[in-house]
């Protein structure tokens, strides 16, 4: 039974690649970050063997370690790791009269620094056995060639650091053995919701459902692509859920 | 009238180079030196201090810039926290908050002065937002596996000036983005940054089919194109 360890896997695309993987019958550890959002407890009783709740906040050192710590124990080893965990900060523009940059570390700290920490805790768990998978929510928010939006995001920002780490850590550890794949979902409905009762937006402007895809769709298309074996596995590429490679 | 420029970040060799290479053309020279930073070493600049880290810090250079002249024709950010390679690797510890520090630093830092001096860039005539940065900031130019702190602080400060160009261009400002040579000694560190920021891209023959106006290029020490 192959194994798989999740960060963000409490709600949308986390939750839905969680299904995905225990759909295929891996044993997914998935970490937890909303302790009082139910959805994975729910999630368990569907797959009371297969499911491993673990809980992980990737902005802190000590919670990442905490969680290989304890992978370790039940599994010893991990095949694949998939950094979907992300946060968002301030936005600036014309329209905004002043930019708080007060926030922007926020979501560097979460998607960019997240992803080291969880493959620099892990890489232990990985390096001896199993397929070696590294796999990464990232974004077209992150492209800075087609960079397209006319206000400073420190989301954009943060995922244009996430895929810098990226092509470092490729640079190494694709030599060794490991293989990388980097996911854009598309424009994806999430609800940000964090605990019982947290109303579940509609999606909808002026009777329209705003946002392209739902998170389960996004889910498929990136648990497809984690799993697939590649026979070019030299190249870090970009791809987003309709199978298109973007820049960087 | 004399043009204005302010240099955000002239206490570095690549910063006192700027401010030399402006006094040359006949710029009018605001040096702003970074905190940590020894005050530009240069006769004939005006002297002010910026702390990187806070955004009040910035505002009140822009303040005291707006009392002496009113307006800028031409703002040059040179923040760089990093000018020696961290020789770690993903497998050995990263230093976290230190890679937070660098990003606030060099992403952030930069930011904090365009948002202080716009309001005086759009008084002036110039309009003209210059960045210092290196090749560590390119994802695809990155061909190494070390000096995190380095590369991953300076990347996202690329994606924020494609977006300030994509909001401001279209307001009549231009954009120079400057790579500065790792290897060159304190004497060479800039060379050609000035040159480069100062003069008009719109008409060279070699841009004749695409202007370096109308979109946003990096270029190194030589004038190559860098890749983002």
């Amino acid at each position: 039974m192959k194994n798989v360890v999740i960060s963000g896997a409490d709600r949308n695309i986390g939750l839905e690649i969680a299904k995905q993987f225990l759909s295929r019958g891996w044993r997914v550890f998935a970490g937890r970050f909303l302790m009082e959002l139910p959805l994975l407890d729910e999630l368990k009783k569907d797959y009371p063997d297969a499911l491993e709740i673990v809980p992980m906040d990737v902005s802190k050192e000590e919670s990442v370690q905490a969680a290989a710590e304890q992978v370790a124990k039940m599994a010893g080893t991990v095949d694949m790791l998939i950094h979907n965990a992300a946060g968002f900060g301030g936005q600036a523009g014309e329209k905004t009269q002043r930019v708080d940059y007060s926030t922007f570390a926020v979501p560097y700290n979460i998607n960019a620094l997240g992803a080291m920490r969880l493959v620099h805790s892990f890489a232990p768990l990985m390096k001896d056995s199993g397929i070696k998978r590294l796999c990464f929510v990232s974004s077209e928010a992150g492209v800075v060639s087609v960079a397209h939006r006319t206000e400073v995001s420190s989301y954009c920002m943060s995922k244009t650091a996430l895929n810098m780490a990226l092509r470092l850590m490729f640079n190494q550890l694709q030599p060794m053995g490991y293989t990388f794949r980097l996911y854009h979902p598309g424009w994806v409905r999430s609800a940000r919701i964090e605990k019982p009762g947290d109303p579940v937006p509609t999606f909808e402007v002026d009777g329209k459902l705003v946002g392209k895809f739902w998170p389960w769709e996004a889910a498929a298309s990136a648990a497809e692509q984690f799993i697939e074996d590649r026979d070019w596995e030299d190249r870090m590429v970009l791809i987003d859920n309709e199978g298109a490679a973007w820049p960087f | 009238m004399k043009k204005t420029v302010v240099i955000a970040g002239a206490g570095d060799p690549a910063g006192i180079r700027l401010a030399k290479d402006f006094l040359k053309k006949g710029y009018r020279v605001f040096a702003a030196h970074l905190s940590g930073q020894q005050p530009c070493p240069v006769d004939g600049v005006e002297a002010l201090e910026i702390d990187p880290m806070s955004q009040e810090s910035a505002d009140k250079a822009a303040e005291a810039v707006k009392a002496r002249c009113g307006s800028v024709d031409m703002l040059v950010v040179n923040y760089d926290s990093c000018p020696v390679p961290d020789l770690k690797s993903i497998l050995d510890q990263p230093d976290y908050p230190g890679m937070v520090r660098a990003y606030e630093y060099n992403s952030i830092g930069p930011l904090r002065a365009i948002e202080a001096f716009l309001p005086l860039l759009k008084e002036g005539a110039g309009k003209r937002v210059c960045a210092v940065t290196s090749l560590a900031s390119s994802n695809n130019a990155a061909r190494g596996f070390v000096d995190f702190p380095g590369h991953v602080s300076k990347a996202p400060l690329n994606m924020a000036l494609n977006q300030l160009f994509n909001g401001l261009r279209p307001q009549g400002f231009t954009f120079r983005v400057y790579c500065k040579d790792p290897e060159a000694g304190p004497d060479k560190a800039g060379e050609f940054a000035v040159e480069y920021f100062t003069r008009n891209r719109s008409n060279e023959p070699e841009s004749y089919k695409h202007s370096d106006e109308n979109r946003l290029v990096m270029r190194d020490w030589m004038g190559i194109e860098i890749p983002w």
